[in-house]
């Protein structure tokens, strides 16, 4: 035990101190934190910005004019008028037609709508310098299909009070009893990239840093200090903590900055983004599956390091494993979006997937307390007869220079002891 | 007590790398193995270390399985290696912590040896900024900062100038006082006549020769004769049935059947009133000795 620790203190300490681990803390915090501003500030500018059927409000509003050839638009000026209180709606004879175009064309300042009958029925020619300039499409129809309306209801002697209900718009209230879809879904993309790129990172971080001590040639020196079961142990654990130390900095930005800034009502694209779902037991399971997943990964990745003879080599022997922690990521990523699939229950079960595909879930719907005991206990399992697995194999691999060894040779010769 | 190693072998694949190698140390010095490049004196030390499996045999120090006590002993690696980016005093404490020494004593200790070495300047620098002698050092007091009864040295003077493999030398007599037991692998045959009292040569594997370095050299005769005089002694030296020699800036060197062939020739070079500056009949050195048994020209 005092061994491992003097491994773990060593390695947490050296690393800690590393311009790389600095850098990189310093930039996730101020991309945390950047993200969660970004709500704040998009929120603000649209308030500013004002409401959707006008322009920002500049003291002088923009002219939209109206040439009515079809008879039902000239008398609903007026309701026309409200639904776009940020121009000013003007009337204008069919013969002006030609020179209205010319300027909206040469000065853009303008727009104009002409209404003719085709059939019997409305039809619109809308004219604008840029499409996304002015007034919309879809609202222009919206509107102008209420005004339409209430003319040929008021036709037919409908009473004005029948036809104002049947204009009016019904209000619908969506009260969600569930998780909030969307912004779990978001958060669940959020959380399976971090843990992830945490994940992978760090594990990538210990084989650099087993291969480093080969390549120095200290290992040598080490493994007749202390047992290289202690070494590898220590080793990830001391990596594994200086990265939950890292996550944890992470989370607590994004809580603090969360809690500051994040507007309350904050949507995108009308889907709202609540974060809600990030409770504390939440918050807890993503640090368990982190630690968890972390040690799986990094065990393997320590015998990858331990394989090669120089650091450069990592990247090329790092192949296998890298396929195997990306395919996971997907499957843990394409099964989230339909959290309670039995794909998504599958891969809350696979030890390799579990640590990505379970936090993510539980962001985004109501995971049953078994998965996650079952996830967890497979996990821990798989976990032990890796270490297992990765001890046997480090302590035969660590000190074979020479070609890097492949899989199979390694399993092969650990066997036999050479 | 002490090291034994009885029938000990390792192949690599086919290749038999060491083939039933035994010795002893039963008391404290220091013994040579000895070999030529790719011997097995790598293999055979790792294997003591149980940094490699050995195929058969057994390695015992103190009637114990050397591998249940591998970190007890101290072992300088031929292949000279530590952390380049951490200070010299971080890496010391952390391999003196890592042998279950106090940070107090550790910080004790590894000042001493530091200044014993003349190293005491480096203590804030990193590795990668010290020259290749200054980090052997370095890699020497990691070694031994737990004070181990059992030391393995590899080459410990190559790549030292004459003036560090002085200082190296004096730290060995330090340790052989302190009853230390050292195996040591070398190809600086002077510096292990200097220090072995016992000796294994081996080749490709197998052992050639082994025993006491006083006792093998004994067993050798003394048939060495070497010569400094004026004059060329060549024509002396083959009307005496001398033929056997060797020629160099301090003087010549003969193989000689018996003594009394080495006096017969003394006389002539006294006779012809030749300046002698030496006269020497002598063992043969380890050097020749391994040239013998472990050269290719066996």
């Amino acid at each position: 035990m005092r061994e491992f620790l003097e491994v773990f203190k060593y390695t947490f300490k050296e690393n800690l101190k590393k311009k790389t681990f600095i850098i990189s803390t310093i930039a996730i915090l101020v991309l945390i934190t950047g993200v969660m501003l970004v709500p704040a500030i998009v929120t603000k500018v649209q308030s500013q910005a004002g409401n959707d059927n006008g322009p920002a409000d500049t003291g002088e509003k923009r002219i939209v004019y109206l040439v009515d050839n079809s008879g039902y638009f000239e008398k609903g000026l007026q309701d026309i008028q409200k639904q776009f209180p940020g121009y000013q709606i003007k009337l204008e004879a069919k013969d002006k037609i030609e020179s209205l175009k010319a300027d909206i064309k040469e000065n853009g300042k303008s727009f104009l709508i002409v209404a003719k009958l085709e059939k019997d029925i409305p039809e619109f020619e809308y004219y604008t310098k840029q499409y996304d300039d002015g007034p919309g499409q879809s609202e222009i129809a919206k509107v102008f299909k209420q005004v339409y309306s209430a003319e040929l209801l008021k036709q037919s002697d409908v009473p004005q009070a029948t036809i104002s209900k049947v204009m009016g718009d019904l209000q619908v209230n969506v009260n969600e009893l569930g998780k909030n879809k969307w912004g779990g879904y978001f958060a669940s993309i959020f959380i399976v990239m971090l843990l992830f790129f945490a994940v992978y990172f760090c594990g990538y971080g210990v084989a650099m840093s087993v291969a480093s001590e080969k390549t120095s040639r200290v290992m040598e020196l080490l493994v007749t200090s202390v047992k290289p079961s202690r070494i590898i142990l220590g080793k990830t654990a001391g990596m594994g903590a200086l990265e939950l130390v890292q996550l944890l900095l992470v989370m607590l930005v994004g809580i603090v900055t969360y809690m500051l800034a994040f507007p309350a009502d904050f949507t995108l694209g009308g889907m709202s983004l609540d974060l809600s779902a990030f409770t504390p037991f939440a918050l807890a399971m993503i640090l368990i599956y982190f630690i968890l997943g972390y040690s799986l990964y990094a065990l393997l990745f320590a015998v990858v390091g331990a394989t090669v003879s120089k650091a450069e080599d990592v990247s090329s022997a790092m192949m296998p494993m890298s396929f195997v922690s990306i395919i996971s990521f997907y499957f843990a990523y394409g099964t989230f979006a339909v959290p309670d699939s039995t794909a998504a229950r599958a891969a809350s079960l696979i030890p390799f997937t579990s640590p990505f595909s379970v936090p993510s879930r539980l962001i985004s719907t109501a995971v049953p307390a078994w998965e996650i005991a079952a996830s967890l206990g497979i996990l821990a399992i798989t976990i032990v007869f890796t270490g297992m697995l990765s001890i046997k194999l480090y302590s035969f691999a660590v000190l074979h220079y020479g070609d890097r060894l492949k899989l199979g040779a390694l399993f092969k010769s650990s066997r036999s002891g050479n | 007590m002490g090291l034994i190693v009885e029938n000990v072998s390792k192949a690599f694949g086919e290749k038999l790398v060491v083939n039933n190698i035994s010795f002893r140390m039963k008391e404290p010095g220091v013994f040579g193995l000895l070999g030529t490049n790719g011997a097995g004196k790598t293999t055979t030390i790792r294997m003591i270390l149980n940094i490699v499996k050995k195929d058969n045999g057994y390695i015992k120090w103190h009637d114990v399985p050397t591998a249940e006590q591998v970190t007890n002993f101290g072992y300088l690696p031929e292949e000279r290696g530590l952390y380049p980016k951490v200070r010299v005093m971080e890496q010391l404490m952390y391999f003196a912590r890592l042998r279950g020494i106090s940070h107090e004593k550790a910080k004790k200790d590894i000042a001493y040896w530091l200044k014993r070495l003349e190293a005491e300047q480096y203590t804030n620098m990193t590795a990668e900024k010290l020259s290749k002698g200054n980090q052997q050092k370095i890699q020497f007091i990691a070694s031994i900062i737990h004070d181990p009864e059992l030391i393995f040295m590899d080459e410990p003077f190559s790549g030292l100038d004459p003036v560090n493999t002085e200082l190296f030398k004096g730290v060995i007599y330090e340790l052989i006082e302190k009853q230390k037991y050292i195996i040591m692998s070398s190809h600086q045959m002077s510096t292990v006549e200097e220090f072995c009292r016992d000796i294994l040569i081996i080749k490709n594997g197998n052992t050639v020769l082994s025993g006491s370095l006083k006792a093998i050299k004994h067993s050798y005769g003394r048939n060495n004769l070497v010569v400094n005089c004026e004059g060329n002694i060549t024509e002396l030296a083959e009307q005496e049935g001398i033929t056997s020699f060797s020629k160099n800036a301090a003087g010549y060197e003969f193989k000689i059947k018996n003594e009394e062939q080495a006096y017969r020739l003394l006389e002539k070079i006294l006779g012809k009133r030749l300046l002698l500056d030496k006269f020497e009949i002598r063992e043969p050195s380890l050097h020749e000795i391994f040239i013998e048994k472990a050269g290719e020209g066996k």
